[in-house]
């Protein structure tokens, strides 16, 4: 048996997320309470929503596009209220629109040689807030898990031992 | 390149000092023929203020710069000089480092050890820089 530490490796899709000042795991379980006659009491378990919110301290366009691609709009790529982009580096326009969601694995590495991943299955992502504590702005990316019928909501594995 | 190399350029850029010949890292150069008017720096800290859970880190450093001149006016005007110019830096690079924030203390003008008609001026900057952990060379 191991502690499993950090510094972690954390990966959506094809991107390596870097610069993530704290991983904060919202866990919540639907339950359903029933009494008897004879007063025995059960909780039936339902469906489990859960919630990995990264604290992003490199907040520059490059990182978002990479965690909220349904955002970015490339160079000479036209914004929601109009403008053309001129940067090479592309903009982010925050347009609530449900049609471009994409989902990834958000996989958790620990620390070792192999290290543990904690893997939030089938995760699309959203911003749920910004901060600015001592002049580093820093973005808070929800990753909230919505696997498909059947399938692990997490899964806990050794890093590269599933095929 | 390292916290007081980096300084030290962008220091040059904004007294007009020379690296090596009126501004030097570590100490003020013992030899006669140094010049009087001299700038010099002396770097600590590397602080983890805050530690990413990647790895990353926000690291606080300590930069202590002094100038020394014969003239008390002159040392005293530079001295505030710098002080307002680093305070009121609005968004300062330093090279291999991403500078958070940079703050400046001026204190009183002394004077020299070595020779009491050159005055010393110190001033204190506590630089926060984020930082990769990288390699630096």
């Amino acid at each position: 048996m191991a502690r499993i530490r950090g510094p972690y490796d954390l990966e959506w899709g094809n991107n390596t997320l870097a610069d993530v000042s704290e991983i904060d795991i919202d866990w919540d379980q639907d339950e359903e309470e029933y009494s008897t006659v004879q007063h025995n009491r059960f909780v039936v378990d339902g469906g489990i929503l859960v919630r990995v919110t990264l604290t992003l301290l490199r907040s520059d366009i490059p990182a978002l596009a990479a965690v909220l691609p349904q955002y970015y709009v490339p160079e000479n790529g036209t914004l929601s209220t109009g403008e053309s982009v001129d940067s090479s580096l592309g903009a982010i326009d925050v347009v609530p629109n449900c049609d471009d969601e994409i989902r990834n694995d958000l996989d958790i590495t620990s620390c070792a040689n192999p290290g543990q991943t904690m893997r939030l299955v089938n995760a699309r992502t959203r911003i749920s807030g910004v901060d600015n504590p001592d002049k580093l702005r820093t973005v808070m990316v929800e990753f909230i898990g919505e696997a498909e019928g059947g399938t692990g909501v997490v899964q806990w594995f050794m890093q590269n031992s599933i095929s | 390149m390292n916290i007081a190399q980096s300084f030290a350029n962008y220091l040059e850029t904004i007294t007009g000092s020379t690296l090596g010949q009126t501004l030097f890292i570590g100490q003020a150069p013992s030899s006669n023929k140094a010049p009087d008017d001299l700038w010099w720096i002396i770097t600590s800290g590397g602080t983890p203020i805050l530690d990413a859970v990647t790895g990353e880190m926000v690291k606080q450093y300590s930069i202590e710069v002094y100038h020394r001149s014969r003239n008390y006016k002159s040392v005293y005007d530079l001295q505030q000089d710098l002080e307002i110019t680093l305070n009121c830096s609005r968004c300062v690079e330093l090279q291999d480092f991403e500078i958070v924030s940079i703050r400046a203390t001026a204190f009183p003008i002394d004077s020299d050890l070595d020779d009491e008609d050159r005055k010393i001026a110190l001033i204190q900057v506590d630089l926060t820089a984020y930082e990769d952990c990288i390699d630096i060379s």
